[in-house]
């Protein structure tokens, strides 16, 4: 049984290659290429010849701050006192000294609540991008197959519809979600082992250190990247329901995706005066968010637990009708 | 012996147009049944019925199973090719074996590689790159690898050329076909199956026409070419269809009796395409006349 489902999972991955691995392998390539570009042209600079012109005694303040931390240097780069007429006065190349680098043990760490801001923003935002992707992947495995025929011979093969439903479904939730985290956490490690290397051993002119704190915020994200399999569960009613929809028309899936769900708003908002069913939709993907909020910041009480069970339910009724659907449609 | 396939009455519309009519079919195990019929006919719905691909009035059962209640138990003693444009366009030979053989319990992968070696199919081609003929081959190669009992055949040679498909049938009979498999083909090139059938059946309009032994049909149809001459003689033995040829006329008659042909010449059986004219050019005159 393990080794059937295997099957159709590689099947899966085999048919949607571009949208699960191509397409999130090449954005985090770009990265990576884009990241090192920028460390190799733009490096940190030992040194700088400025030229000034003043008429008195000159001071160079040059700052580095980064939130509460920063540092002032200044360097007299011409006294006028040791000048005897300002005519007489000559530009003189001066070089930034080297300075010694003073590798500060760490930068300021962030606050805990900063870092958990940080990684309900960037789940939320990964879950946004994941989200596409998703959507793409299932309009294409319920549609693609009734496009160009091959629905008969996959339903020449002793599979029930019913598993074929599911696998597409497990697939998009479970197998994109993997593959996306699993890139994007590598690509990330990539990005700053480079930027470490760079800062630590090429450019040792900066006074501070930042990596450290990209770290931080690295493993802030890499130890709530689970939370995306429960953001992807917790919207699976709503990739459900497209699901179902792509495996009803030809073309135009978004129509029939989105204009049920405008007409059942127009009408309780025409009967009834209320819109009741467009804020429960809003309100659940709301919840969702905040829920993600929730686990990073360990508050599991918070989270609402009753909402998601009743989520996955109306998944799981979507996931039956799409099972449904398919084996209707081909009549 | 149980039969392979038993279909009673079978009825199907699509909104109010009735493609299927009181249609009976059996199919024993051994045979190769040629089923027949115009565009439109109702040749792939009845296909389909047997498959549980489509519902339909009646009771149908194949290899013992409900076809819409037991499709998939059914896909594993049956194998079906629609036509050749139905493999995925993505997908590769070598993913095509190793997916079907994770999946088909009856498949057999050395077999099917075996076959694939004698084509010009690469592991690693994928079905989009290849041509259709091609594609025929590496679908007959997953086919032939299947030990199923029952293989139906949807215009399974359509768009290929001559030789592509003299080779689809020799490979079908060299192949697959043994005493204990039945295959079910539906074609528009009847002259072409012909010499391999052992029954075949005509359906027009949704209602079969004709269904019978090939072996039987020496003993039910003739055709008599005669010089115009004979015209009247001839039309009195009722013909069922009427052609003309360059050195005269070719009558059909559907049951006859040969002391009265021999007559006005020889005699001979006609092609199964001929005899699929004449009784559809027959039901047609008869609709008109009614």
């Amino acid at each position: 049984m393990f080794n059937l489902y295997l099957a159709q999972f590689k099947r899966e991955f085999w048919e949607h290659k571009t949208v699960m691995f191509k397409v999130p392998l090449i954005a985090a390539s770009v990265a990576i290429i884009s990241m090192l570009i920028m460390l190799l042209y733009f490096p940190s600079i030992d040194s700088k010849t400025i030229y000034v012109q003043a008429d008195g005694d000159l001071h160079i303040s040059f700052g580095n701050s980064n939130s509460g931390y920063s540092t002032h240097s200044s360097e007299v780069l011409l006294d006028s006192s040791q000048i005897d007429t300002l005519e007489n006065w000559q530009a003189v190349e001066q070089d930034f000294p080297q300075r010694e680098i003073q590798k500060k043990p760490e930068m300021q760490h962030l606050k805990a609540e900063d870092l958990a801001a940080f990684q309900t923003w960037s789940l939320g935002f990964s879950a946004l991008v994941i989200s596409v992707f998703l959507i793409s992947l299932l309009v294409s495995s319920f549609s693609a197959d009734r496009k160009d025929s091959s629905i008969l011979f996959w339903r020449s093969l002793p599979i029930p519809e019913s598993r074929n439903v599911v696998v597409k479904y497990l697939n998009a939730y479970l197998g994109l979600t993997f593959i996306y985290l699993a890139i994007t956490l590598l690509a990330s490690l990539i990005i700053l082992s480079m930027f470490a290397v760079f800062e630590s051993y090429i450019s040792p002119a900066t006074d501070f250190i930042i990596t450290p704190l990209l770290w931080s915020l690295f493993w802030a994200f890499a130890s709530g990247c689970l939370y995306l399999f429960f953001i992807v569960f917790w919207l699976s009613p709503i990739f459900a329901w497209i699901g179902l929809a792509a495996s009803y028309p030809n073309r135009n899936f978004a129509l029939v995706a989105i204009v049920p769900l405008l007409l059942i708003s127009l009408v309780e908002w025409i009967i009834f005066s209320t819109k009741t069913f467009s804020t429960s939709i809003i309100d659940y993907i709301d919840k969702g968010m905040d829920s993600v909020s929730y686990l990073a910041k360990g508050e599991f009480g918070q989270v609402d637990f009753g909402l998601f069970a009743i989520g996955l339910v109306v998944s799981v009724l979507f996931t039956i009708a799409t099972i449904y659907m398919r084996k209707w449609r081909i009549d | 012996m149980k039969p392979v396939i038993q279909a009673t009455n079978l009825n199907k519309f699509y909104a109010k147009q009735q493609v299927l009519s009181g249609v009976n079919f059996t199919a024993q195990s051994g045979e190769i049944i040629g089923v027949v019929g115009t565009n439109g006919a109702g040749k792939s719905t009845l296909l389909k019925s047997l498959l549980g691909l489509t519902r339909v009035e009646g009771d149908i059962e194949v290899c013992g199973l409900n076809p819409r209640e037991a499709h998939d138990k059914l896909m594993e003693k049956v194998s079906f090719i629609a036509d050749t444009a139905t493999l995925p366009k993505w997908i590769t030979a070598a993913q095509l074996f190793e997916y079907t053989a994770a999946t088909h319990p009856n498949f057999n992968l050395e077999l099917a590689e075996a076959f694939l070696a004698k084509t010009k199919i690469k592991a690693n081609q994928k079905v989009k790159t290849m041509s259709k003929g091609m594609v025929t081959q590496l679908h007959l190669a997953l086919v032939i690898a299947i030990d199923s009992e029952l293989l139906v055949l949807d215009e399974p040679t359509i768009g290929l050329d001559v030789i592509r498909r003299k080779s689809f049938y020799n490979s079908l009979l060299e192949d697959y076909f043994d005493d204990n498999n039945t295959i079910i083909i539906t074609t528009h090139q009847i002259e072409e199956v012909e010499n391999i059938l052992t029954r075949a059946v005509f359906i027009d309009d949704g209602k079969i026409v004709l269904d019978m032994n090939i072996e039987d049909i020496p003993q039910r149809f003739a055709q008599i070419k005669v010089q115009p001459a004979c015209q009247p003689q001839l039309e009195a033995l009722k013909p069922i269809y009427q052609t003309k040829a360059i050195d005269g006329l070719v009558y059909f008659f559907d049951g006859f009796n040969p002391e009265q042909l021999t007559e006005f010449g020889e005699y001979k059986t006609p092609s199964l395409s001929d005899i699929f004219v004449a009784l559809l050019e027959k039901q047609a005159v008869e609709v008109n006349h009614v």
